[in-house]
């Protein structure tokens, strides 16, 4: 018969066992149970801040897009060369809406004087057949038939988009030099126009090339796709500033008496005859206020 | 009975003290790839076999501030621009603190003052007609970029170091881009001439105008030297230094009429 003294020394072996075993269990399931099971503790707070897109598996988008589809819910690669050319010449690359809306081409061509002096500014052209895709097809490496491919899928969306919206538009002045062309009822049809431009770029390019293209052209921008265009005009000091989010503002001396509405090709397509005199008036009637 | 309790006790316990120690071990290691991202959270970006990964919100940051940041060689060691209008920008897009900021400013400058030194040195000019130049600018061999490169990287660590290179464009740091984004080295041709005005507009016309055109291959940019000084224009300083800086310019511009009556 085992004395207690012994009992108690085998109690004591047996919990001290039990610890020694509990600490491996416990150093061996922590890493475990940390997400991204390798971010070190010391890092925790900061990797909070690290977009969960980046400290997961792959980079996705932060959703602040506002097209759901699938280019965006990936995020992008590109090669060095890319990535080069895209910080130094990015403006070459981007593609207007307004010229797969209205089915043109915007040439700007030097215009030089003095041969040898330099050019003196742009005359610009407006032809017709789509957009110049050359600068991106370029950057993405595409051969002749997917370019064919890609023209043809933005002439399609060019169509449809212009019909949707050309059908539904409608102007409301707010008399503050401010107006809103929304889109009625058909804000689905617009999304899936939207939508459906992203699916056949995926469809003519695949996945990745898909999503490069609609960055680095910003053919649609967060301002292309929200629900409603807005049309502003803003008095600055003697300057009249006329913005549609989107296009290039036009800014004119106040009393210059000429308004270049023609420059906002994106809202051509739709037929409207806006009153740009009276956002003009109204603009000036606030200013004036204040 | 109590031995299987006091086994469990323990048991539990040493998960505890276990926990605690896997979080002290793991404190000590450093995992490059969370430091990288942490400090492009503002900017989440990298590299990985050649290839460049961003998010799309990144990416019309990156691409945006590459161009109204423009870092350039210029804009740190050239007159005026202490620090130049892009850096806090670019700075503060990166996160860095103002300490951060502050050596990522020394740095950029004593690279850009270093790349213009050589320059100074090793660009060829010849006057090949009055008013008129022949530059040519030899490779460094990559030279300057490395050693930027190598200057961050000892500044930062390699983890900062590397989305600092990816959203400067520091390939493109030193170039010409005036000229071309691309242009490093190669030869040009800079021709000036003294503006005079005749007819009626000669009043209206400013009385000092040199006008200076730079051609590289066959693209041409102008401008014009106003008030009679260089500095206003980036790519003029920088050549003009090779030259023999503004009044050189001014002396050699041979007279040439515009207008007239007809």
């Amino acid at each position: 018969m085992p004395s207690p003294a012994i009992d108690r020394r085998k109690s004591w072996g047996t919990t001290a066992l039990a610890v020694v075993l509990g600490i491996g269990t416990g150093f061996a399931l922590r890493p475990l149970t940390s997400p991204g099971s390798a971010h070190p503790a010391a890092y925790s707070s900061q990797a909070s801040e690290v977009p969960a897109s980046i400290a997961g598996a792959g980079i996705q988008t932060s959703g602040a897009t506002k097209l759901r589809s699938r280019t965006t819910e990936d995020g992008l690669t590109f090669s060095r060369k890319q990535w080069r050319e895209l910080q130094r010449k990015s403006p070459a690359l981007q593609i207007d809406l307004a010229d797969c809306l209205l089915w043109q081409r915007t040439i700007e061509t030097p215009v030089e004087n003095d041969p040898g002096w330099g050019s003196d500014g742009y005359s610009t052209k407006k032809t017709d057949g789509g957009p110049a895709l050359e600068p991106i097809t370029a950057f993405l490496g595409l051969d002749e038939t997917k370019e064919e491919r890609l023209r043809e899928t933005l002439k399609r969306f060019g169509e449809r988009l212009r019909q949707i919206e050309r059908e539904n538009a409608q102007l409301e002045y707010r008399s503050d030099g401010t107006a809103r062309i929304g889109f009625g009822g058909e804000i689905a049809s617009r999304h899936e126009a939207f939508d459906r431009l992203d699916g056949e770029l995926v469809e003519s390019l695949g996945a990745r090339d898909a999503s490069r293209f609609l960055a680095a052209t910003r053919l649609l921008p967060d301002e292309a796709t929200a629900d409603a265009i807005e049309l502003k005009v803003s008095m600055t000091g003697n300057f009249l500033s006329m913005a549609i989010p989107g296009s290039i503002e036009a800014i004119v001396p106040r009393d210059s008496g000429s308004i270049p509405k023609d420059m906002f090709m994106r809202v051509q397509h739709l037929g409207l005859d806006i009153d740009w005199r009276r956002l003009v008036e109204e603009a000036e009637a606030k200013a004036s206020k204040r | 009975m109590k031995t299987i309790w006091k086994a469990l006790a323990g048991w539990t316990a040493g998960i505890a003290v276990g926990w605690s120690l896997a979080g002290l071990r793991t404190t000590e290691t450093k995992s490059p790839e969370v430091t990288a991202t942490r400090v492009g959270s503002l900017f989440p970006i990298r590299s990985q076999d050649d290839q460049i990964q961003i998010d799309k919100v990144g990416f019309t940051k990156a691409v945006g501030l590459s161009f109204t940041s423009g870092l350039s060689c210029e804009r740190y060691a050239g007159p005026g621009a202490t620090p130049p209008t892009g850096h806090t920008v670019f700075t503060t897009s990166l996160g860095l603190d103002s300490r951060q900021a502050e050596a990522f400013h020394r740095i950029f400058k004593e690279a850009s003052e270093a790349r213009l030194a050589w320059e100074k040195e090793n660009a060829r000019v010849k006057e090949i007609a009055p008013g008129e130049w022949e530059i040519q600018i030899p490779g460094d061999g990559g030279t300057a970029d490395r050693q930027l490169m190598e200057k961050l990287t000892q500044a930062f660590g390699r983890e900062l170091a590397q989305p600092i290179e990816l959203s400067a464009d520091l390939d493109g740091f030193f170039n010409l881009e005036e000229i071309d984004p691309d242009f490093r080295h190669g030869t040009l041709r800079l021709r000036t001439r003294h503006e005079k005005m005749e007819g009626p507009l000669a009043s209206t016309f400013p009385p000092d105008h040199v006008r200076v055109a730079v051609q590289s291959e066959d693209k041409i940019v102008t401008f014009h030297l106003g008030d009679g000084s260089l500095s206003g224009n980036q790519l003029g300083w920088r050549l003009g230094r090779l030259i023999g800086g503004d009044q050189v310019i001014r002396d050699s511009a041979p007279d040439h009429v515009l207008g007239g009556t007809n």
